[in-house]
């Protein structure tokens, strides 16, 4: 059984970043720009399988499906060396072509229009595999399509795969420049009601922190949508890693992800990668030890998600870590770093329940050469990531509070007779802030009862 | 009268002088003999008889090697016997020599006092008891073969040069034949050993059985898992225990090893013949690349040669033997190294063994869990093993493994019917002992030359534990599931019964999840590194081989296969979790009443099993002698809940 995993690209910001994971998936296992096998990777024993499919004509076809409501990045990609790797069914445009005009209730009433069409190319991947583990969702939370088509897609992804997961990769905005989209925090709170109750695993991609860890790590001045979304792509191959090289734990979806997810609404996990730096020297200086990985993965600096470091009077902590180590490891030095990373208490975790630190050793693809010998991939649940949320619930407020751009909103039906939806959405994620700032305490679960019983 | 006296010497007794029980005496009371000339002649007579036992004794088991054509006797045959006569004539050769010089003496001189001829002969007052009592103890011990050798050789160990000399010419022509056995063994691989007198013999089947069935005991001992023996298998990387059954061929049989012969060397002397052996047996097989001819060819001469130089020395010389041993055995052990290793690529191989028996492919077990699942719920039923070989293969080849050749090496196996009806009555009264994954096991054909590697002591190790691997793993497969269900609601908070159980699920799914970390990772990979290493840094087949032993002893050490009490305790952890998912799984929500009861029984005995286990780790954790169980204790206690629960999973 494969378990294999269907990729939904959703809207400008999921099309980019899923073209580079499909660029990276497709140089790791040296696969052409056509789907076709190169010579020299013919003998792997990689599995290409969850994530490709092979045609009769033995060209490899991403189990993948484009979706946009306005034509730029999807023609960008039909234009690009990689276009004929796709199979041109499973890209999809809406025909008027307009976009979502980064309206939430736009994409998600044109995605309700678009429904049958949509769900005809999902049946079709769905059916054509053999036992399909779940869905992968890529989009970003602030535009229209990305996050009002990927908010009812994830509706009715629960409704019709019922026994399926769904995992996103999530792109939360950047804070810190000013945004041409001005109803971003509408578009996220929504969005963030869909991820909390319809997604089991969300990644939160921060540009904030992406495009500082572009700035201050790698010396990138201006960074470029490639540029960061490089690092993107790199976390995302990195995280199906142990899918897609035949290892000895994490060969499926729900491996991978369960053990980090001890409570059904906490999941929201944070990414953090080492090394990100591109000077080649330091690597070399001398050999990067399985300590240093984890340790230097424990660093706030190398994390993806921007959360102000060590806030005063907060013990925010780690719900559960799995850091993927690929490379040239010594095995016998796990323990040792992971005795030394106790004994300093370098990691902070909760109270209420058992938690560790887990160490995946995974292969590398040999295809790629990079100047780091040693790399490392931590997936982390946070109770810190609540900042994130208490962000955007602070700039939701503000808006909401003068009853801006409202309009565009109300024209469409969801929000026709009422903005119940926005405060629902909002209730749902002050719940959720509060349950990750609950989950602090040693209290947590009798806290989730008592809520229960308040309800 | 002197005559007389040297016909007596030489055993033949007569007028004068008699046999009776005591032996040759002179017959009493003869007038021409006084009182004191008696007791003299009484004391040379004592010679005579001695030397009439010994011709007797060479007349009846020197003449024949046919001891099995006369079953009435005793069964004192064989080659080394026949050496042993030889030698013994040889000696007594010297005694007839004397009994010549005298005769000559009494020829030219007829008064030639009888104290002259006791004063001749004294030297064999002092060697004949000695020899007499040397094959006394051969004849009482029922000495076999190299075992001769063994009492000559103690004996031999005499003050005395003269006796001592006797005794080593005795001893250097049964040397003789152990030589021209151990050529032949050491250098052709043959055993010409017609009546089973050397050291090294074919492997009986009923000795493997009773050293199975020894080891087998031995795990039930364990008050805290490991009994004496078992640290020694441990500690010694497992010889002792290996060496009977090697390739279950050949093994050196104890009694018979004579003791200044030491183990090391005779095992040694073992390995060098079984590789000869091994290697004319299956020539054909060996790729045209290497030269004809055995092993030894190229230098066959050289070690023959040292042989043989070595058996005329007069008295045995184990220093030079066992540097000529080591020679020959270095030899042999570096061209088996080149063909097993270089050729048949061994390390290629022991990565087939972590991926299939260590559950490396893990994906591929998945797949395997996945499709066999229906078939091993169930009690087996006699279609089971083939069935399930058919779900392993088509699991392979779901994974994309194609390499059908070495797929169909490896072999499910289901113990038969009949064995797992008799379990019930002797163990517990629990039904679930009888699932076909219980009794799953793992087999794989080696490919020659590997399974002088690869024995099928070493595999049954490997099956060993690939059964603890899969059943922790799908437990955890079975938590997983349970998740899936857990997250279904994310709406609301869960109601507090609810929560409860989802509790109790993460608590197993943590507690095994980091079992297979430990398992994986501190055991496996780091052993399977410091294997590699072992081997990359040698040149030496043995040496290779010995550090995979201890690689297999450090697996089942620290995967607590070896200790009863953790191993238990798992097992126990392993079938709650199982019996927990399988309730979730076939509960309607809400419970019922009687699954709520069972529930909490669950719960209970959870927290009971997670605390006793919480025990055992900690508690001996001091003992710097077993560091493994502190690495497991680390990674259940990271955030140190388990301490603050009071070492105890599963409540809130």
């Amino acid at each position: 059984m494969p378990r294999e995993i269907i990729t939904l690209q959703l809207g400008q910001c999921g099309n980019q970043i899923g073209m580079e994971f499909w660029k990276q998936l497709c140089a790791e296992h040296g696969i052409s720009p056509e789907g076709i096998l190169e010579e020299y990777a013919t003998e792997g024993t990689d599995r290409k399988d969850v994530f490709f499919y092979q045609a009769d004509d033995e060209h490899y076809i991403p189990r993948s499906v484009l979706l946009d409501l306005e034509p730029r990045v999807i023609n960008s990609i039909m234009n690009s060396p990689y276009s004929k790797l796709y199979n041109p069914e499973n890209v999809y445009l809406s025909s008027h072509g307009g976009g979502a005009g980064n309206n939430w209730a736009s994409g998600y009433a044109q995605a309700e229009r678009l429904y049958d069409e949509i769900f005809d190319i999902i049946d079709r991947e769905a059916d054509g595999s053999d036992s399909l583990e779940g869905f992968v969702v890529c989009h970003s939370i602030a535009g229209g399509t990305g996050s009002g088509m990927g908010s009812y897609i994830l509706e009715r992804l629960n409704d019709r795969f019922p026994k399926k997961l769904t995992q996103t990769y999530s792109v939360f905005p950047n804070v810190d420049e000013i945004s041409d989209v001005v109803v971003q925090p509408y578009n996220s709170l929504l969005t963030l009601k869909r991820l909390t109750q319809n997604a089991d695993c969300v990644v939160v991609l921060d540009n904030t922190a992406l495009n500082r860890i572009a700035a201050d790590r790698l010396h990138i001045d201006t960074p470029t949508f490639t540029q960061v979304n490089q690092l993107v792509s790199t976390v995302m191959a990195t995280s199906t890693a142990t899918l897609r090289y035949p290892g000895y734990m994490n060969n499926d979806l729900i491996g991978l992800i369960a053990s980090l997810i001890p409570t059904p609404r906490l999941h929201f996990l944070m990414t953090g990668y080492t090394p990100l730096t591109t000077d080649s020297q330091v690597a070399s200086i001398r050999k990067t030890t399985v300590l240093d990985v984890m340790r230097r993965l424990l660093q706030p600096k190398n994390m993806m998600v921007s959360t102000p470091t060590q806030r005063l009077g907060s013990n925010h902590c780690y719900i559960s870590i799995l850091n993927i180590i690929q490379g040239e490891v010594d095995p016998t030095q796990v323990h040792k770093s992971l005795q030394r990373i106790r004994e300093r208490k370098l990691a902070q975790f909760i109270p209420w329940g058992p938690a560790s630190i887990q160490v995946a050793l995974s292969r590398k693809s040999p295809y790629i050469q990079t100047a780091h010998r040693v790399s490392g991939l931590m997936l982390a649940n946070h109770t810190n990531i609540s900042h994130l949320f208490d962000r955007i619930l602070k700039q939701y407020d503000k808006l909401r509070k003068r009853e801006a751009f409202m309009d565009q909103f109300k024209k469409e039906d969801i929000f026709k007779d009422n903005l119940d939806e926005f405060d629902d959405s909002r209730e749902s994620l002050q719940q959720l802030v509060d349950e990750y700032n609950a989950a602090t305490r040693p209290d947590y679960l009798t806290w989730g009862t008592q809520q229960a019983g308040v309800v | 009268m002197l005559h007389e006296l040297l016909l007596a010497l030489k055993g033949h007794y007569g007028g004068v002088f008699n046999h009776s029980n005591d032996g040759i005496t002179v017959v009493p009371g003869l007038p021409f003999i006084h009182a004191s000339e008696e007791v003299v002649l009484n004391q040379l007579c004592k010679l005579g008889t001695y030397y009439k036992d010994f011709r007797d004794f060479i007349q009846h088991y020197g003449s024949g090697l046919l001891a099995v054509h006369q079953p009435d006797t005793d069964d004192l045959h064989g080659l080394y016997m026949k050496c042993l006569c030889q030698g013994l004539n040889n000696v007594l050769e010297d005694y007839r020599q004397v009994l010549l010089e005298i005769e000559q003496d009494i020829l030219h001189d007829a008064h030639l006092p009888v104290s002259h001829i006791a004063c001749r002969l004294q030297e064999f007052h002092l060697l004949f008891p000695v020899l007499a009592t040397t094959i006394d103890q051969v004849v009482s011990h029922k000495a076999h073969g190299c075992y001769i050798l063994d009492i000559l050789y103690k004996n031999a160990t005499f003050g005395m040069p003269g006796v001592k000399n006797a005794l080593n010419r005795i001893l250097f022509v049964c040397h003789g034949l152990l030589f021209k056995q151990l050529s032949a063994w050491m250098l052709h691989g043959i055993i010409s050993d017609p009546y089973n007198e050397f050291f090294i013999q074919r492997a009986q089947h009923g000795l493997d059985v009773t050293d199975r069935q020894a080891e087998s005991d031995d795990d039930d001992l364990g008050i805290m898992g490991l009994t004496g023996r078992q640290l020694q298998k441990v500690h010694l990387g497992s010889e002792m225990e290996v060496t009977p059954h090697d390739t279950g061929q050949f093994c050196i049989a104890a009694g018979l090893l004579p003791s200044y012969i030491p183990v090391r060397v005779a095992r040694k002397i073992l390995f060098v013949g079984e590789s000869v052996q091994m290697f004319e047996r299956d020539k054909h097989k060996i790729k045209s690349t290497h030269k004809a001819g055995t092993i030894m060819s190229s230098r066959e001469d050289e070690f023959a040669a040292d042989l043989q130089e070595l058996s005329k020395q007069p008295e045995f010389n184990s220093i030079g033997f066992e540097t000529i041993i080591d020679r020959i055995r270095a030899h042999a052990a570096e061209y088996l190294w080149m063909l097993v290793c270089e050729e048949a690529d061994l390390r290629s191989e022991l990565r087939i063994l972590k991926d299939y028996f260590l559950l490396g492919r893990g994906e591929l077990y998945l797949a395997f869990i996945d499709q066999a699942q229906h078939l091993l719920r169930a009690p087996p039923v006699s279609t089971t093993e083939h069935d399930v070989n058919r779900a392993f293969q088509h699991a392979a080849r779901n994974v994309l493994i194609d390499n059908d050749a070495l797929l169909q090496r490896f072999h499910l196996t289901i113990p038969k019917l009949a064995k797992e009806k008799k379990k019930p009555e002797s163990n517990s009264p629990q039904v679930e002992a009888e699932t076909g994954w219980s009794g799953l096991g793992l087999t794989y054909s080696v490919r020659w030359p590997l399974h002088i590697f690869f024995t099928p002591s070493i595999l049954e190790k490997y099956n060993r534990i690939f059964r603890f691997l899969l059943a922790v793993r799908r437990t955890q497969l079975d938590l997983q599931h349970c998740w899936s269900l857990q997250m279904f609601n994310k709406a609301a908070f869960v109601s507090p019964a609810a929560s409860a159980t989802w509790q109790l699920r993460t608590h197993m799914a943590f507690l095994v999840d980091n079992l297979q970390y430990y398992l994986q990772v501190d055991v496996i990979e780091s052993q399977y590194k410091i294997l590699l290493d072992k081997v990359n840094a040698t040149k030496d087949f043995e040496a290779a081989k010995i550090a995979h032993e201890h690689f297999l002893a450090s697996l089942l050490a620290q995967s607590f296969i070896h200790m009863k009490t953790v191993f238990t305790c798992l097992h126990e952890i392993l079938e709650l979790c199982s019996v927990f998912c399988r309730l979730l799984v076939a509960a309607d929500t809400p419970l019922s009443a009687r699954d709520t009861q069972q529930l909490e029984n669950i719960t209970l005995n959870f927290q009971r099993h997670s605390s006793l286990l919480f025990r055992i780790l900690s508690g001996v954790r001091s003992q710097s002698g077993r560091p493994h169980l502190a690495q497991l204790l680390l990674r259940l206690d990271f955030n140190k809940f388990f301490t603050i629960m009071g070492g105890q999973f599963g409540s809130t």
